[in-house]
């Protein structure tokens, strides 16, 4: 399955990237993020807790980065294991100096291919896809929300002096209702067909559990 | 006995469903013992991968957690579980055993196969502690594909095999080169038959007990078979049979992955009990169900048909591959039935079949409803159904020309069966079936207005009829004991366990025809190995041949006893007695009789003596084992309708013409074959297990494997036809299967014959409406490519 897509973030390049390596900005990044670490220059090590439905439980994954280029771009590789399942991914994620409408910025590009295998793969591997556009888009929104607290006028090239208390809290993990409600907007676009009578309320609450495995990969 | 007092052959209702429809049937997940702790398993995400290191240090520290096994830890109870089924003895064949262990050990070879168990105080503690359990994999490739499995250079899934060839079983008769050398029509296709899951409502379950002070082991499971398990695990567990006590209760559907035994759970549960010293518990949930418990069908034909000018078959050649999944614990029970099920209710003087059983790193599988019959049956189905197009036949004549007539019985195919007798097909008459087929469905009616009325309002309805045969009831033997208690009430106890069946029914039906008490007032006792000693299981739709014949012997031998006692005590001879109404009587003077219950009591004695020679009670136990299966044989004609624009399907009706020798309970009969009619359904459009070209199944939730529900099965019509077995007493044959064997070869045709398109040509099942568009569109293209 390919991960990928596009966003524009109105922040220098530079910070973008300091964000992407900070463990701490992406832990808050990150909704169900129990912890994010560092364990050396190039590899964060991370657990993730899912509970929804029947794919549940704590899955614990490595990224590992590697052609650093910064602050253009990295190669990585995504291991993630748990009860459900595990999923493996490999890619690219693209810093690229944008101007948009006037604004200046940065359009982070991230292209990835995923396997699952497992529970995961089992119960909602329709819904991957759809599943996988929301919850990056939840990363990136999150990823935003912390870099427009730490520059606040956006056109800031300095980190500000940390402090951790200014930074917003990661979100708790969506509600089921809320993502429920961007998953099924999603399948209803791809859309199922008509022989296949799912019971999209139910599809939808499978759709959360995998969308937050895959998450790591969406959201990296 | 005046013929108005039978009850074979009535539409009795059944006994157990005042217990079962009011909620006082005992289920295994039903069982709550004091004390009872609980398992959850550590299953395998990947389909093939080497098991590094098992880290469950953090699962062992969380409350409530009272332990984690893994392979390791089993010591010497650590063993692949027995080949069920030996290979059958054919010259030339070829046979791997290799049957699954308890947990896995070195490498993980499916989806879904248990790596480690967790012991904790409650189910929910348990599944907690899995997920803090971590286990190390190193992925290697997996092998899904049949044919891609058979090459050189392919993975294997067994490292010790040289290939992944599980067993190849090459079968023959007559001469088949010369048989084509002389054809006026040869005709070869490929044909696919894919996996489905069985899904019965209940997924497995065990419960074991070990109590010290008995120095015994009680076990609940949902097994197709307690005296084998019994057995098994007694001599597993050090024990003897009778330390062992196993119950299968009411089980919630088996269709055959229940006859599968030794599975890992079914083997560990029972060993921790005695470990621990505490009852435990598992129940499979649904996600596990589609993993763990066993599956069936897939397999690949390479066929080829060679007919004379008529039609007629002068012989049929088929090579085909089976998916036996990671393991073949059952042997070659589904290939074999396949193998055999292809030559159908016809004169195929030459047939050369090679069968080909391959690993792959998929679920096990084993027997489920139909068995393999239906693909042998899709394959020489669907080859008449194109004989019929080569030479403009319809459906009815080129089955006609070809059907074994009734002068032909016995049969000898002269093959092999899955019972390892040759194959012989004990009685049958097929033109009925089809007649009486014709006439249910309004065949010529339909074809006559209904369809071309439909087509030119747009409407595209289809017709079908189809034609086979279903060996059943084999041996080796059930047994039963039949009682008159000194209430009245008769007891029946046979070894075979019931799984919805109508046992209780069915086999009161036949002691109360010989013992003239209500079916209501006898108590059938199944499923208990305390109560009954001996008996093989319920599987190969024999029950009602097998254990039914011995509950005829049995109760025949109490209805002797019964009369020889009222003749004693009446001062009468034997034959001026008669049984009626729960009493012996004499005939010439009614008001002189005897009570059932009081001439039980009376055969029992409290003092005096029994007479020399004789036994007490009113009470026989029999055996009875054919000694080969009984050929059940049908017709199946549907009317079904495709949607033109989105190609779903509406099947609008529906008939099976049956003959299963003597019809002991048509309500029964009529049941069993609404239930196969509708999993063969499933299995045409709906339920088909979706693997990667990983091994992942991509469809493990009852969302996305679809049953048909309700809205997509019709009313089923059944009619019958009696061709008496002369295998046995009650002169049956079993009934379980045929509704399911079918419906894949029914299928086809009627949509071919709906969509009328040249070219369209359906030799896969299950089809969905997606596959089936893109079936049509593939004949257009060709068609306007060839015009």
């Amino acid at each position: 399955m390919k991960i990928q897509g596009e966003r524009f973030l109105p922040f220098p390049r530079q910070a973008v990237w300091d964000a992407l390596m900070d463990p701490e900005v992406l832990s808050r990044t990150l909704p169900g993020c129990q912890k994010l670490e560092r364990r050396d220059e190039t590899t964060f090590e991370g657990q993730l807790q899912v509970a929804i439905g029947p794919v549940r439980g704590a899955f614990r994954g490595t990224l590992a980065m590697s052609e650093l280029a910064p602050p253009e771009g990295y190669s990585m590789r995504l291991d993630g294991q748990g009860p459900s399942g595990f999923l493996k991914g490999e890619g690219g994620v693209e810093l690229v100096e944008t101007e948009d409408g006037g604004a200046s910025g940065t359009t982070l590009r991230y292209d990835l291919d995923a396997q699952v295998g497992g529970r995961i793969a089992g119960v909602g591997q329709r819904l991957l896809d759809s599943s996988a556009k929301v919850i990056a888009g939840q990363g990136l929104d999150g990823l935003e929300r912390q870099l427009a607290a730490r520059h606040p006028t956006g056109d800031s090239t300095e980190t500000p002096s940390r402090s951790d208390d200014a930074l917003p809290e990661a979100p708790a993990a969506p509600s089921q209702a809320a993502f429920a409600a961007a998953v099924a907007q999603g399948v209803a676009r791809d859309l199922i067909p008509p022989h296949v009578r799912l019971r999209l309320a139910i599809a939808v609450a499978f759709a959360l559990g995998l969308a937050l495995g895959l998450w790591l990969g969406g959201g990296a | 006995m005046s013929e108005d007092r039978r009850v074979l052959g009535r539409r009795t209702p059944r006994n157990e469903d005042p217990r079962l429809l009011t909620g006082r049937a005992l289920f295994v997940d039903d069982v709550q013992r004091p004390g009872m702790v609980h398992v959850a398993f550590v299953r395998s995400p990947h389909a093939h991968a080497r098991l590094g290191a098992i880290d469950a240090s953090a699962a062992l520290q969380m409350p409530g957690v009272l332990g984690v096994y893994t392979a390791d830890d089993l010591g010497d109870y650590w063993q692949p579980g027995p080949l069920l089924v030996p290979p059958p003895p054919v010259s030339g064949m070829e046979f791997h055993e290799r049957t699954q262990v308890p947990l896995a050990r070195d490498k993980v070879r499916h989806v879904g196969e248990p790596v480690a168990l967790v012991v904790a105080e409650s189910r929910y503690l348990a599944e907690d502690a899995v997920e803090q359990i971590f286990v190390d994999y190193e992925p290697l490739p997996a092998v899904v594909d049949l044919v891609a499995a058979l090459e050189p250079d392919a993975a294997r899934v067994h490292d010790d095999l040289d290939s992944n060839l599980a067993a190849f079983v090459p079968q023959s008769r007559g001469d088949y080169a010369a048989a084509r050398a002389e054809a006026h029509l040869v005709l070869a296709r490929t044909f696919d038959y894919d996996r489905g899951a069985s899904a019965a409502i209940e997924n497995r379950g065990v419960v074991a007990e070990w109590d010290p002070r008995e120095d015994r082991l009680t076990i609940w499971d949902t097994t197709q078979a307690p005296i084998p398990v019994r057995n098994g695990l007694a001599a597993m567990l050090g024990l003897s049979e009778h330390q062992v006590h196993l119950i299968a209760p009411f089980i919630g559907g088996g269709f055959g992955p229940k006859i599968m035994m030794f599975y890992p759970e079914e083997v560990l549960i029972p060993w921790l009990a005695l470990q621990l010293g505490v009852p435990v518990k598992w129940i499979e949930d649904r996600s596990e169900n589609f993993y763990a418990t066993t599956q069936e069908r897939g397999q690949i034909h390479e066929a080829e048909i060679a007919v004379d000018t008529e039609g007629r078959i002068l012989g049929v050649r088929d090579r085909f591959l089976h998916d036996t999944g990671a393991y073949d614990p059952y042997g070659l029970t589904v290939p074999l039935n396949s193998q055999c099920t292809l030559l159908g209710p016809y004169r195929i003087p030459a047939y050369d079949s090679e069968m080909r059983a391959v690993f792959t790193n998929k679920t096990i599988v084993t027997p489920y409803r139909g068995a393999g019959r239906q693909h042998g049956v899709f394959v020489i189905e669907r080859l008449l159904d194109l004989v019929a197009r080569e030479l403009d036949l319809d459906p009815f004549e080129v089955r006609r020309r070809n059907f074994l007539q009734p002068e032909d019985f016995p049969v000898d195919q002269t093959i092999i069966y899955q019972d390892f007798q040759p194959l012989v097909y004990d009685s049958g008459n097929y033109e009925p079936l089809l007649d009486q087929a014709r006439q249910r469905i309004g065949w010529d009616q339909f074809l006559e207005s209904e369809q071309p009325n439909a087509r030119a309002e747009g409407r595209l309805l289809g017709i079908g009829v189809v034609a086979y045969v279903e060996g059943t009831g084999i041996g080796p033997f059930e047994g039963a004991r039949v009682q008159i208690q000194t209430s009245g009430r008769v007891t029946v106890v046979t070894g075979v366990g019931t799984q919805g069946q109508g046992h209780y029914t069915v086999l009161a039906q036949i002691a109360a025809e010989q013992l003239a008490v209500p079916v209501t007032s006898v108590d059938v006792i199944t499923g208990d190995t305390d109560q009954f000693h001996w008996g093989t299981g319920t599987f190969a739709s024999r029950g009602a041949v097998v254990a039914g014949n011995a509950v005829h012997a049995a109760a025949v031998e109490v209805r002797a006893k019964t009369l020889a006692i009222a003749a004693r005590l009446l001062e009468v001879t034997e034959d001026e007695l008669e049984l009626v109404d729960s009493e012996v009587r004499v005939v010439s003077d009614p008001t002189r009789s005897m009570a059932l219950g009081t001439l039980a009591a009376e055969a029992n004695p409290m003092r005096g003596a029994v007479t020399p020679g004789t036994e007490p009670g009113l009470e026989a136990t029999r055996y009875f084992g054919p000694h080969r299966g009984a050929t059940a044989s049908g017709a199946h004609a549907m009317v079904l309708e495709v949607d033109p624009e989105t190609y779903d399907v509406t099947i609008h009706r529906y008939v099976v013409v049956h003959d299963c020798g003597r019809i002991l309970n048509p309500l029964i009969v009529d049941g069993q074959v609404h239930g196969g009619v509708a999993q063969g359904i499933g299995n045409c459009f709906y339920e088909e297990l979706v693997y990667d070209e990983n091994g992942q199944l991509m469809n493990a939730s009852l969302m996305d494997f679809l049953l048909p529900t309700s809205l997509d099965v019709p009313r089923v019509e059944v009619g019958h036809e009696e061709t008496v077995s002369p295998l046995n007493e009650l002169g049956t044959k079993g009934a379980g299967e045929a509704g399911a064997i079918p419906t894949g070869a029914l299928f086809a045709q009627a949509l071919e014959n709906a969509l009328d398109l040249p070219g369209l040509e359906i030799l896969q099942i299950p089809l969905n409406p997606s596959k089936l568009w893109h079936l049509v569109q593939r004949a257009r293209a060709a068609h306007t490519s060839a015009g």
